[in-house]
């Protein structure tokens, strides 16, 4: 089959798990004990009407399958609910937070990226030379570590020992605009705690796959034909290698999210992470319901498009 | 194979490059931190938990911390408890109890200009009474049942009266020993921005709020910041500040993080075992108010637990040895490190009815005297023997991490009590759990429930009723899931005794009423008390004017944040307030310099470990 | 690159009468041509002692206060200082390596087993089956796993087996896609095909040739996930969710309050503990990958990308 029918076929797929997903999330929300009447009928003096006018309120008095229906129509519709905490549409609250994680994961992910990949061409220009024993052990060393660990260790030296470095926020209190120098002054601890823990997953896949490319027969040929040591590693062994990288891309949105959990709490960092953790704890249901939503659809659709990305960069993929 | 060395040179040249500027980048924003420095005049409150936006919402707020700053109340409580004007320039009382009246002050305003009148005073108990299901019992004295509202009530026709736009007068049909207190003590809202709003389903817009207090709530940052700025129609003048910001820290150590660098000015909610580290610093000052919050640990009074099994502490006996087996004064000092007072007793000492203190002085402080040979005697004789072991029962204690209850202190705290306990025979589990779980499991969950004991606290108005009522009577359903009598205790004079006191005026024996039921629940161990909390105040010098202790008739209140000592603060000396100081604290640099040291050497030894002897599998 | 062979590779050994002993002896000296292999194991070994011998160790009740010594820093008597009640902080790492070893071991086998199992069935039945297994494991891996082991632990409660059992199952479908591609791979085999001519039932195709030839790439790619349950149940742990509370990532959460008066060896000690024991079982599984498949060579990339999927 060509192209353009595996890629529908995935698309249907993905549609598929996605629901199944979101079923999920509202099987654990509903069946489990302190669900969401218990957390919005707070008040033990509460007078048995106002009870009932808050459930109705948020639809809770409903029959479960109705819920169940209106929760799956409404995840289309993007209509998730009303945040029992903040008393606003989720997708507001969500949308709202947004803006400040791709704040810090854009940098963050360029900034693993690129010092992943340089990680890992330089260790593999001469295997296991002690230059390579050290970049992987470094990549791997900080890929151990816990990364709100490691937050925490950056967060005293450089801003209780230190005091240069903001201990939390991502501007300062008294900014009411957005103001550069201040953002960068507080995204470096963040975002050098973040693109340290994931550099391993870029550097070894960078390293260990161009070991291997350039071990093949057509590096060899590059070379008997004559060509520059530079001119071969650039235009054809980095490039070859690259492709496994790019599905690596297309993973990393999922672990963006388990690293945002950790680190925007360490730093306090107003994000998607921290509103997870925090609605978590506070059991603000429609908020969980809808961040989970979210991050499948995100997660799915970043695997369908590095599929297709690799499916047009490698030519030696076939779809069957 | 020649391996060249081909652009390795070059890509380290770019990555140094790289790095060099990003050095120089660094040093620039901290000089450029300095152009921080022209700076409106703003106090940074730095609060650890994020408050829940229906706090600035007058119909569901739980607490005033957030409206204290804005909405002025008919009158006012001075540090020492005594009433005193607010809004209202004086007011008076007719013998008989049934009409109180009071008179407004000349010229006031609403943030937007607009006059405040006796209508908003009108309109406000009207409004609360039909849509706030958290506080409209609070007037019962000018309610009658209503359909269609969301409490069920509304007012009463005829109990509030204006005849002019500065006198309000309130009508009751029986004398109300409380009336008083939650009346005139509550925030005054306008009628012209509030009339036709349902609160119970949306909040009120911060960008257009209308208040009457010195600084008003005008943007929520969820998560992170929520913003107030000066209103220059408060009554008392022009406040002094342009704005006050209440900073969400993630807990108290960030909170003091940021005092100490300068990025926050105020800080409440200070662990007392951080005061000798912050009072090193010579920018803070540390002050403290005497909350009236009463944390104790209550027990299961079911005779089985959720799981059929025997629950010890059902037993006075049990109870009692508990209370023996425990020295209350050494383990609070190494937990609170002095920043509390001992509690015997349900009522906090600075309860008072009409100035008249409800403590029951016959009660000792401790409760029992640490006698942990007569504790195990005593669990002989409840037939708890010891084993082989030395082990007598084992039981659970719940509590939450985070929230009122939920500090580091606490945990200590109950560290220390769990292992007095062991010392005796009895093995306590503790269970930590977060605040939505432990809520679940200690309040939520239907009697009879699976924990022993819990560690709970409550905080009070400053009316007698809220501690006897919430903490050891079963009226209105508190005794059952969801109630705040989490251990389910009974005993119908209590009861009673509770019912009379709500409904007694006479100043002595209202008074006696409530020192009686301290007496009881103390005499069958209802709860086992453990401390009332202190506040612990920390603030950076440049700000003064601060009042500390102002009262305030709600649940919560921070007094130095109270609109009239708000209004007073000012900053002493134009700092370039935004600087970054280093931190003083009392950390080994020698000991930080060795850590490094070790990493350095341990990331190089690792390199040199790692690796194949040979690439050739 | 397929051996055309009619035996299975077990059959080979047999052939060339390697001993268990023998075979042993392989196996320690091309594990042992990794340093940092056998330095994992050494640690693993040592905190494994320890934390079994614990109470020989320290005979005391690791949760009794001494409000005596609160907060010493290090020194000779207390190499790791002692924490806010006074308890030594060494024994409180000993102690604490319990739970983390104990659900690092249990989940991974949770994990393992449950991977293996789907692996073969949707490599040998093949189809639909497949299919289903799949699809299933592609919706576990479309959810993130940290949001969902936060959200069920907290709800359902944060005891010993609930966060083994959560973590185990969350992180099934890395085992399988492994397994179900060695199985693949396996079936092609030209001994599969005549065991099934000559009638063999699945459970012998399954128990005594598809199972026992993937062995290795199991016990290897099981070590592999260990260091992320580690620090998964760490950081559950340190959001609050503690099983118990003489636990590292627990320790680290109660160290935070205790910054502001410079007690910092109550943060770096547990950290330290958690990196090292995932930095160990990384280790040990290189080593045990260098050791059990000299001979074929695995594309590497499908381990780190194994490793990145799985956190």
């Amino acid at each position: 089959m060509g192209f353009a029918t595996y890629i529908a076929k995935r698309l249907v797929v993905a549609v598929l798990l996605i629901f199944v997903a979101a079923t999920l999330n509202f099987a654990i929300v509903h069946l489990a004990p302190g669900g969401p009447d218990a957390v919005l009928l707070n008040n033990p003096r509460m007078s048995p009407e106002a009870r009932a006018s808050i459930l109705k309120s948020f639809g809770l008095d409903k029959p479960l399958y109705e819920q169940y229906a209106l929760y799956v129509i409404g995840l289309i519709t993007g209509n998730w609910g009303t945040s029992y905490f903040f008393l606003t549409p989720s997708y507001m609250v969500i949308a709202q937070r947004i803006p400040a994680t791709l704040a810090l994961m854009i940098p963050s992910l360029t900034l693993t990226i690129v010092i992943g990949i340089g990680i890992g061409v330089l260790a593999s220009r001469k295997p296991f030379s002690f230059a390579d024993r050290f970049l992987s052990s470094f990549s791997f060393f900080f890929y151990a570590m816990p990364a709100f660990w490691l937050g925490f260790v950056l967060l005293t030296f450089f801003s209780l020992f230190l005091g240069v470095l903001p201990a939390s926020g991502m501007a300062s209190v008294t900014s009411t605009k957005f103001q550069l120098a201040d953002y960068l002054h507080h995204l470096i601890l963040p975002m050098t705690t973040l693109t340290l823990v994931n550099l391993a997953n870029f550097s070894l896949l960078m390293r260990s796959s161009l070991i291997e490319v350039l071990e093949q027969n057509y590096i060899t040929t590059a070379r008997g034909k004559g060509l520059t040591e530079h001119l071969i590693f650039y235009r054809h062994a980095l490039r070859n290698a690259l492709l496994p990288t790019v599905t690596m891309v297309g993973l990393f949105v999922g672990f963006i999210l388990t690293g945002a959990i950790l680190t925007e709490t360490v730093f306090s960092w107003p994000g998607l992470g921290l509103l997870t953790f925090d609605s978590i704890f506070r059991r603000d249901y429609p908020i969980i319901l809808g961040l989970f939503f979210m991050f499948s659809v995100m997660i799915i659709f970043s695997n369908l498009i590095t599929d297709i990305i690799y499916g047009l960069l490698d030519p030696r993929i076939t779809y069957g | 194979m020649q391996r060249g060395r081909y652009g390795f040179f070059e890509l380290s040249m770019k990555l140094s490059k790289f790095l060099t500027v990003f050095v120089i980048a660094l040093c620039l924003l901290q000089a450029s931190q300095l152009a921080f420095a022209q700076q409106p005049k703003v106090l940074v409150v730095g609060i650890t938990s994020e408050p829940e936006i229906t706090e600035l919402n007058p119909v569901r707020m739980t607490t005033t911390y957030y409206t204290a700053e804005a909405y002025p109340n008919l009158v006012g409580w001075d540090s020492d408890g005594k009433v005193v004007p607010d809004l209202a320039q004086s007011w008076t009382i007719s013998p008989d109890g049934l009409t109180y009246t009071f008179v407004l002050r000349d010229g006031l305003k609403w943030s937007d200009g607009q006059p405040i009148t006796s209508d908003d005073v009108a309109f406000t108990f009207k409004y609360l009474s039909e849509q706030s299901e958290f506080w409209y019992y609070q007037w019962t004295p000018i309610q009658v049942p209503a359909s269609g509202t969301t409490t069920g009530y509304t007012l009463r026709p005829g109990a509030i009266e204006t005849p002019d736009s500065k006198t309000v007068i309130f009508h009751l049909l029986v004398p109300s020993a409380t009336f008083f207190i939650y009346a005139a003590g509550w925030s005054v809202l306008p009628k012209h921005y509030y009339q036709g709003m349902d609160l119970t389903t949306q909040n009120p817009d911060l960008s257009t709020y209308v208040a009457s207090g010195p600084f008003i709530p005008n943007q929520d940052l969820p998560g992170d910041k929520i913003i107030y700025v000066a209103n220059p129609n408060y009554y008392g003048g022009a406040p002094h500040l342009d704005q006050v910001i209440f900073k969400v820290y993630r807990d108290s150590t960030a909170a003091e993080i940021g005092l100490e660098s300068g990025e926050a000015s105020f800080l409440i909610n200070v662990p007392g075992s951080d005061v000798a580290a912050l009072s090193k610093d010579p920018d803070i000052q540390i002050g403290t108010e005497q909350d009236q919050i009463n944390v104790y640990l209550t027990f299961n009074f079911h005779p089985k637990l959720a799981d059929g099994s025997v629950n010890p502490v059902a037993d006075l006996r049990v109870r009692k040895a508990i209370a023996m087996a425990i020295d209350m004064p050494t383990i609070l000092n190494a937990s609170l490190a002095g920043y509390y007072k001992e509690a015997n007793q349900i009522q906090v000492p600075n309860m008072y009815y009409l100035g008249k203190s409800v403590t029951n002085t016959s009660i000792p402080n401790p409760e029992y005297p640490y006698d942990p040979q007569g504790a195990m005697t005593l669990l002989d004789q409840a037939g708890y023997h010891a084993d082989s072991s030395g082990n007598r029962m084992t039981m659970t204690l719940v509590m939450a991490s985070g929230g009122r209850t939920g500090t580091a202190a606490s945990i200590k705290l109950m560290q220390l009590i769990q292992s007095s306990l062991k010392a005796v025979g009895i093995t306590m589990a503790l269970i930590i759990l977060d605040s939505a779980s432990a809520t679940q499991r200690i309040r939520r969950a239907a009697p009879p429930k699976d924990w022993n004991m819990a560690l709970w606290g409550i905080s009070s108005s400053p009316d007698p009723d809220v501690n006897a009522y919430y903490m050891v009577s079963t009226l209105g359903g508190n005794g059952d899931a969801g109630g705040w009598n989490v251990g389910g205790y009974y005993n119908p004079l209590v009861d009673q005794l509770a019912i009379l006191g709500e409904n007694t005026t006479d100043l002595d024996q209202r008074v006696a009423i409530y020192q009686r039921m301290s007496g009881i629940a103390h005499d069958e161990l209802a709860v086992l008390e453990l401390y009332y909390q202190t506040e612990v105040l920390a603030w950076n010098k440049m700000f003064q004017g601060f009042i500390l202790g102002l009262g305030n008739p709600m649940h919560d209140y921070w007094g130095a944040l109270k609109h009239q000592s708000l209004a007073q603060v000012t900053i002493v000396q134009e700092t370039t307030t935004m600087e970054t100081t280093t931190a003083s604290t009392t950390t080994d640099y020698t000991s930080i310099g060795a850590i490094v040291a070790v990493i350095a050497v341990v990331v190089g030894l690792l390199a040199y470990f790692v690796g194949r002897r040979s690439k050739k599998t | 690159m397929a051996c055309w062979t009619r035996e299975s590779p077990m059959d080979e050994r047999k052939e060339t009468k390697q001993t268990v002993f023998s075979r042993a002896a392989k196996f320690l000296k091309l594990y042992s041509r990794d340093r940092s292999a056998i330095f994992g194991l050494i640690f693993l070994a040592t905190l494994i002692l320890a934390a079994s011998f614990a109470f020989v160790l320290y005979p005391v009740d690791p949760e009794k206060p001494e409000l005596a010594s609160t907060l010493f820093p290090p020194s000779v008597v207390h190499p790791l200082g002692t924490d806010y009640i006074g308890r030594d902080q060494l024994m409180l790492i000993i102690y604490g390596a319990r739970p983390s070893l104990i659900i690092a071991f249990a989940a991974g086998a949770i994990l393992s087993l449950l991977g293996t199992l789907t692996g073969l069935a949707a490599g040998y039945f093949g189809g639909k089956v497949d299919g289903a297994i799949m699809r299933t494991a592609d919706i576990f891996l479309t959810i993130p796993t940290l949001p969902l082991v936060l959200l069920v632990v907290a709800v359902l409660g944060p005891n010993l087996i609930n966060v083994m059992l959560v973590i185990g199952l969350t992180g099934w479908p890395v085992m399988t896609r492994i397994v179900r591609s060695d199985t693949l791979s396996l079936m092609k085999r030209d001994f599969i095909e005549i065991e099934r001519v000559m009638g063999a039932g699945i459970r012998r195709i399954l128990f005594k040739h598809l199972l026992p030839n993937q062995l290795n790439s199991i016990l290897v790619y099981t070590s592999l996930s260990i260091p992320v349950v580690i620090l998964t149940e760490a950081g559950l742990e340190f959001l609050g969710l503690a099983p118990i509370s003489v636990s590292w990532g627990f320790m680290l959460n109660t160290s935070i309050s205790y910054w502001i008066i410079g007690a910092w060896w109550l943060s770096f000690f547990p950290g330290l503990a958690i990196f090292s024991t995932a930095l160990a079982f990384y280790f040990v599984s290189e080593g045990l990958k260098a050791a059990l498949n000299p001979k074929q060579r695995r594309r590497q990339e499908s381990l780190v990308v194994q490793l990145a999927e799985r956190k």
